[in-house]
């Protein structure tokens, strides 16, 4: 492929401003980090191809959309055999913004209710959501009742909903989060 | 993901989507940093120009660094994005990034055919006793010596160069001079690390030259960068100073107090912010490392206790740090504290500090 000095500057610049941004977004999408990576270089290597002839309006939004085109493809290849592919994909498709840049706000804001959260209440959020384990097991080890930890997760589903539905209502989009 | 998928098909959909956006947010978290350097470069590499890397020494655009992804903050260390490496590849599960030196420690002054040993002293002063500095009319019979000053690993040393300015030498580093300045001319031959004070001179240009990059002051302070396998690199604290190319005599840029320049794998000098305070931290007795590569702190740790560098993970190369020790403690005192950052894992073993 040949292009000139300038267009390899500009598309350097674009890479550079985009690559890390939509790592982290094809992440949110596919949960692999080789996937993610090779989704993005992938579709820098498509725009570089035709770069002479790439004018998007919106550069932030042709990019989004294509990678999340990308992942949505790379799920259901992926995942053929999952009866609920469907159902997890809309799951996604409700979490995961259309645009980058919301979409990092809400990882941000996530994050930051995440830190807020009372230290007991957020240790067992970890351990069930990002550890899969099951109540009865966190029970035995905190010497407390499944009924307990049960609160603790309720506590920080209604901490969530409300920090996270402000937000939404104000954009006046998209259910607030447990209203499906 | 079908382990994750299995277990969040058990939760109601409330619980769910929270799982879904804690899990989220934690994988942004505990994710790799992409490494954008190295993933242009890749790019560069099997796209845009497969056989012909960029030369040249133009300047090159700003490179700020920015942080991506938040810091798993402790004490003294904590991670930051990854960026671009530089060293020996010797086999393909290890990478050797330093590799331990058997020589004995010893500062040495060699000149003519004489070789001093200053290992018990900390510095040396070679000022001229009378006013001249550059010794246009000094003695025209004694002949211009080039004298050499060497420190191994492990140790530093300060030196007065015969026009009062005012260096200090890093370990495994060497500076030439002459016994005399003359001619209006002030030039000395760096390998490795030195903070310079420079004599103000205005009649007379100071220069510093490498293998790879020179630069040219009149009167200023900054700090000097060429080890093998690095990028050859000047920070300026104050002043000004011009970067050449060896075989330069215009300057390709010239920089203001505060900014640095380097030369980059490719060998484009690049400009940016400079963190004079980090990369000053040394004369002052510390390790201070602000967002970089393991690789580069680990060097800076081998070079200093004489330990070789080899990382079996490789993934940890790029990992950027923020480190801060005294230089003065022993090496366990670092590893110890790196080791809790629990993202790798640093063992001694023999004479290599050995990363897993």
């Amino acid at each position: 492929m040949k292009h000139g000095q300038d267009s390899i500057r500009t598309f350097e610049a674009l890479f550079r401003e985009y690559y890390p941004r939509l790592y982290y977004y094809a992440l949110d999408w596919v949960e692999e980090e080789e996937a993610a990576k090779d989704i993005v270089s992938e579709l820098f290597g498509d725009i570089w191809s035709q770069y002479d002839r790439w004018r998007p309006d919106n550069r932030r939004a042709y990019l989004t959309r294509a990678v999340r085109n990308r992942c949505l493809n790379y799920l259901k290849h992926k995942a053929v055999e999952r009866d609920t592919l469907g159902k997890y994909l809309d799951e996604k498709r409700t979490l995961v913004g259309t645009d980058l840049q919301e979409q990092e706000e809400l990882m941000k804001r996530v994050r930051g209710i995440m830190d807020g959260l009372p230290e007991r209440t957020r240790f067992v959020v970890e351990q069930c959501y990002l550890e899969g384990r099951k109540y009865s097991e966190l029970a035995e080890q905190l010497d407390t009742t499944p009924g307990m930890i049960h609160k603790h997760i309720s506590k920080a589903l209604a901490i969530f909903r409300e920090a996270l539905e402000v937000k939404r209502i104000k954009k006046g989009t998209d259910k607030p989060l447990g209203e499906s | 993901m079908q382990e994750h998928m299995k277990d969040i098909d058990e939760l109601s959909d409330d619980e769910r989507r929270l799982a879904h956006l804690v899990r989220m947010s934690h994988r942004r978290e505990a994710a790799t940093p992409p490494d954008v350097d190295k993933a242009w470069n890749d790019f560069r590499r099997s796209h845009v120009a497969p056989s012909s890397p960029r030369r040249g020494y133009s300047v090159g655009h700003l490179v700020v660094a920015a942080l991506a992804g938040a810091a798993a903050m402790l004490a003294v260390v904590w991670l930051l994005r990854p960026s671009f490496p530089g060293g020996e590849k010797t086999d393909a599960s290890a990478f050797v990034a330093l590799q331990h030196r058997p020589a004995q420690p010893q500062i040495r002054l060699e000149k003519d055919d004489s070789t001093l040993d200053l290992t018990t002293a900390d510095s040396i002063s070679f000022r001229a006793p009378a006013a001249p500095v550059v010794a246009s009319q000094a003695a025209p019979q004694q002949p211009v010596r080039t004298q050499r000053l060497s420190t191994p690993r492990g140790m530093d040393f300060k030196v007065i160069l015969p026009d009062g300015s005012e260096v200090w030498l890093n370990a495994e580093s060497t500076i030439e001079f002459p016994s005399a300045f003359r001619d209006g001319l002030r030039q000395v031959r760096l390998k490795g690390e030195a903070y310079f004070r420079v004599a103000r001179n205005e009649e007379a240009p100071f220069v510093v030259s490498t293998d790879r990059m020179n630069v040219r002051v009149l009167g200023t302070s900054f700090n000097m960068r060429n080890y093998e396998h690095e990028a050859p690199h000047v920070a300026l604290v104050d002043g000004k100073v011009e970067v050449l190319s060896p075989d330069g005599t215009q300057p390709d840029a010239t920089l203001q107090p505060g900014q640095e320049a380097w030369l980059d794998e490719s060998g484009t000098l690049r400009m940016g912010e400079a963190d004079t305070y980090a990369v000053t931290q040394w004369v002052k007795g510390f390790f201070y490392f602000h967002d970089e590569p393991l690789v580069d702190v680990l060097r800076e740790l081998g070079r200093w206790y004489n330990y070789g560098v080899v990382f079996h993970n490789r993934e940890a190369i790029h990992q950027h740090v923020h480190f801060s020790a005294l230089r003065n403690e022993g090496i366990e005192v670092a590893v110890e504290s790196l080791n809790r950052l629990r993202h790798v894992y640093i063992r001694i073993e023999g004479n290599d500090l050995a990363v897993y």
